[in-house]
């Protein structure tokens, strides 16, 4: 009973995924007003029809924004956890498959990112204004020209809030794959390869990954909620991504300021969020039982 | 049981060490020298002052002698000054943890008081009714930012039904009330925030305690209780819960960390004069000595609940805390 | 009179609309003082029988009926009281039949018992539960009852966790537990299959000697007939949830008529071929 339940949770939250996926591929044709717009006149109205989620503190459109706010979203947490994957499987790859003093000195790392508190890690990374540095590095051409595809302009910003949260969330990536790479380790086809002469490179990439990958899909799915979350506290702290672009953390923000009058500025921006983190961690738990039942029955 | 404790102690010293240097090397990421941007955050901060600080610090030294320098002091818990108010920083540290701590402390005794007693009942009857409502229940609290269901807290019991106060932890007179009353104030105003605190720990545990509970219910032992015709309160409690909850200390352990950083938003939206404030506050105005000294301070706080942790665990769990056969 | 009267008995596991026959309407009796074996191979339904005798299997999948008649026995002038059907019975009721009138031994004593608790604590829980016993008292009846499985410095051992000894002491533990409330009848489901060959002829032996020192009557369930031959009076075959041949020991093993029956022969003989085997040579 729990299994049809759980199922049409799924894909409830695939639904939601894929409603997302073409707001934010659509969101010019959709968005009703420019979300750039400044129309101090209009400010702080209430939803009508002109405005159908309200308008904010500088008259600009609540639905517009949060329609460009998916965008940012979608954009930053699958980033950020594209990075989170990539570093985290490499280095738990790295532990798992030569171990001793690898892994050792790996898996300590590991231990004492995870030991420090997340959002203050994240805060005092940011608040060495590491955009700056990124620039500086000139890191910028690889992945400024996917953001581009999306802004007029390069938003350092936004770029460093993929990197920072990626780089905060590969550990338990690592875990997970150092953990597979273990067990996998000493499985015939594994030896099978070796003795054939593969080099270790092309064991790790042909053979153990490929069947490490499937819980890392799961936490991956369950990541980019993650990250979503991330940034929007982050944004709403005013240390994610800077007004004028909108998100859904820093329109929450400046509602803050209006919170007793201006309930929609509040209330819409939080579903958005809480909807969209739903989905993925629907969709993720969904991967994470698809998985379950296929291992379970091809024992 | 000595040993180990012997052993875990001395696993845990290359982590303090690896957050010494994760939390030097975090200042040093920013361009330029570490006093440039509190200059320009701070203009109160004269040119002497920087002057002295830049000594202070030894900015002028390489990096690895400046490591070395900063290790020596936090062994003697001097974490400089801030720049802010040139306040020892380990003094304002102190002011700020005693609120803090209750905090975490008091929102992780309602968790637990919350979270158990779900998990058991979703587990004698999974599937059923009420599991599958917790199971709902349990999606939305993982998704929902904690932020925002403060501020909507805030809003509506704060603003609207004026039933909670909005910030601080004192009220305007509260040096007038009597003992008992000061305390009902100050817990008056800790509602909200330890609840908000509370509330993104609740899903997780309640999950897990699910889980264990469910695996424990399937294990022979159990089956052994029921066939000496115990009743099945007492199969579930004395036999089932003593089993169920020891995998849940080794988790109450690894939450840690979320549970400090959780302080973080709950002071800064109710305005707590706490040690999450501080951080922020600090991580705003730059304020460099400050944010060190917490990162490093958080994450030996999270290492020593962890040990607390893995220490109740050793006792609880008679297969480790007595040896093999005597 | 018999003490147990099983009479088409029924067990089938629902799950997600398909279902299962585990046992299928098989009747037997055991009489008083008697031990009866249950064998066949895995899957052939004996555990669940025995299982559902007292109603232990998890209702929800497991669907049980038939009658199980248990006459009364009063334990020192063996007077045969009122029967009562077990599957009919309220909860309250059975609870008090369970441990007290019919006691489990089960396969693996190592996950059987409680490892967070003592075993002094486990064992006094049944008897204060099912004898007047209390305290002091109790714990003499503990001491007492560990001493006669045969563990040492029993007293001492009160406190002892059950990982603190050893599989074949762990399983005398479990004896002493179904034993000290003195039920009439004793199920051991597979009791010695976990356990070393030379410890299985110690437990056996034992349940033998105490089986005849409290007229103790053994529901056994085993699938090796080496271990039947050893202390059973009677057996009953089982196959694919039903039962297929039932006699004495002698009659049964010595003048096989069903094919399972000779199936299961054929296995003992050839393990007792290999164990012939490797001790010549």
């Amino acid at each position: 009973m729990m299994n049809l339940l759980r199922n049409r949770l799924a894909v409830m939250g695939g639904v939601i995924l894929v409603v997302l996926a073409v707001v934010a591929i659509f969101a010019p044709a959709l968005s009703p007003h420019d979300p750039l717009q400044i129309n101090l006149p209009d400010a702080l109205l209430p939803p009508s029809a002109a405005y159908p989620l309200g308008t904010d503190l500088l008259g600009r459109d609540v639905l517009s924004r949060l329609i460009y706010g998916t965008r940012i979203s979608l954009l930053i947490g699958f980033i950020a956890v594209g990075i989170a994957v990539i570093v985290g499987t490499a280095v738990g790859a790295l532990a798992g498959f030569y171990g001793g003093w690898v892994d050792a000195v790996l898996m300590r790392f590991v231990d004492t990112l995870l030991s420090i508190p997340t959002i203050f890690l994240l805060l005092a990374v940011i608040a060495m204004d590491p955009a700056q540095r990124l620039l500086e590095l000139g890191g910028l051409p690889l992945i400024g020209g996917l953001a581009k595809g999306f802004f007029q302009a390069v938003d350092p910003q936004i770029v460093m809030l993929m990197a920072v949260i990626g780089l905060m969330s590969w550990m338990g990536v690592a875990r997970l794959v150092r953990a597979e790479i273990l067990s996998l380790k000493e499985r015939e086809f594994v030896l099978a390869a070796r003795v054939l002469g593969a080099s270790s490179l092309r064991v790790i990439t042909k053979h153990l990954l490929p069947n490490a990958m499937a819980p890392v899909l799961v936490s991956a799915t369950l990541g980019v909620g993650g990250a979503i979350l991330t940034e929007s506290v982050l944004s709403y702290l005013g240390l994610g991504v800077q007004p004028p672009t909108p998100s859904w953390g820093n329109i929450l923000n400046e509602g803050r300021v209006a919170l007793g009058v201006a309930w929609w500025l509040t209330l819409s921006p939080g579903l958005c969020i809480l909807f969209t983190v739903l989905a993925f961690n629907l969709v993720g738990e969904g991967i994470r039982e698809w998985i379950g039942r296929r291992s379970a029955g091809a024992k | 049981m000595i040993a180990y404790l012997i052993r875990r102690l001395v696993a845990l010293l290359p982590v303090l060490l690896w957050i010494t240097v994760i939390s030097f090397g975090i200042i040093h990421l920013a361009p330029g020298k570490p006093t440039d941007a509190a200059m320009q955050f701070n203009p109160k901060v004269s040119l002497e002052a920087r002057a002295r600080i830049e000594k202070l610090y030894g900015l002028d030294q390489p990096l690895p002698v400046q490591y070395l320098n900063w290790l020596g002091r936090i062994a003697r818990l001097d974490f400089g000054r801030s720049f802010l108010d040139e306040r020892p920083v380990t003094e304002k540290i102190v002011e700020r943890l005693p609120i803090t701590l209750t905090i975490n402390i008091a929102s992780l005794l309602l968790v637990l008081g919350i979270a158990i007693p779900i998990g058991v009942r979703a587990a004698v009857r999974p599937g059923g009714l009420f599991d599958r409502f917790t199971t709902v229940g349990v999606f939305l609290g993982y998704s929902m930012p904690s932020f925002w269901l403060a501020l909507l807290c805030l809003a509506f019991f704060g603003v609207t039904l004026h039933w909670l106060p909005i910030s601080g932890i004192h009220s305007l007179d509260h040096d007038s009330f009597g003992l008992v009353q000061r305390w009902l104030d100050t817990a008056w105003h800790l509602v909200l925030p330890v609840g908000i605190a509370a509330f993104s720990g609740l899903a997780g545990l309640s999950r897990y305690m699910r889980s264990s509970m469910v695996d424990v219910l399937q294990q022979d032992y159990i089956r052994t209780a029921r066939a000496k015709g115990l009743s099945e309160r007492r199969v579930l409690f004395h036999h089932g819960l003593r089993n169920g909850l020891l995998p849940v200390i080794t988790i109450l352990g690894l939450s840690l960390p979320d549970l400090l950083g959780g302080s973080v938003i709950a002071e800064t939206i109710f305005s707590i004069p706490g040690m999450g404030r501080l951080f922020y506050d600090a991580v705003m105005a730059r304020d460099y000595p400050i944010v060190m000294a917490l990162v490093t301070v958080g994450a030996i706080l999270t290492m020593l609940g962890n040990l607390l942790a893995d220490l109740a665990y050793a006792y609880a769990d008679p297969r480790i805390r007595v040896g093999r056969s005597r | 009179m018999p003490l147990l009267t099983v009479e088409d008995l029924t067990v089938t596991y629902r799950h997600h609309g398909t279902s299962v026959r585990a046992v299928d309407g098989i009747s037997f009796t055991i009489g008083s003082g008697e031990i009866l074996a249950l064998v066949g191979e895995s899957g052939s339904g004996k555990s669940s029988a025995a299982l559902a005798l007292a109603k232990l299997l998890p209702s929800p999948p497991a669907e049980v009926s038939g009658q199980v008649m248990m006459e009364r026995v009063h334990p020192h002038t063996n007077i045969f009281g009122v029967g009562v059907n077990l599957l009919s019975a309220s909860e309250e009721a059975l609870r008090a039949i369970r441990g007290g009138k019919i006691a489990y031994v089960f396969q693996d004593p190592a996950t059987s018992l409680n490892p967070v608790l003592t075993i002094g604590e486990q064992l006094r829980e049944a008897i204060e539960l099912h004898t007047g016993a209390r305290g002091e008292e109790a714990t003499r009846v503990v001491v007492e009852w560990l001493q006669r499985v045969g563990i040492t410095s029993a007293k001492e051992r009160l406190s002892a966790y059950p990982h603190e000894f050893s599989v074949g002491m762990q399983q005398r533990v479990c004896l002493a537990m179904a034993m000290a409330t003195q039920p009439s009848l004793l199920i051991a489901d597979e009791p010695t299959t976990a356990l070393d060959v030379t410890i299985q002829v110690q437990i056996l032996r034992l349940m033998r000697d105490l089986q005849r020192a409290f007229r103790l009557s053994v529901l056994l369930i085993s699938h090796d007939l080496t271990v039947v031959e050893r202390i059973a009076h009677r057996v009953a075959v089982m196959s694919q949830g039903k039962l297929v041949e039932i006699g004495p020991v002698a009659q049964v093993l010595g003048h096989p008529v069903h094919p399972c029956t000779k199936a299961l022969l054929a296995c003992r003989s050839a393990v007792a071929l290999r164990r012939a085997g490797r001790a010549d040579g």
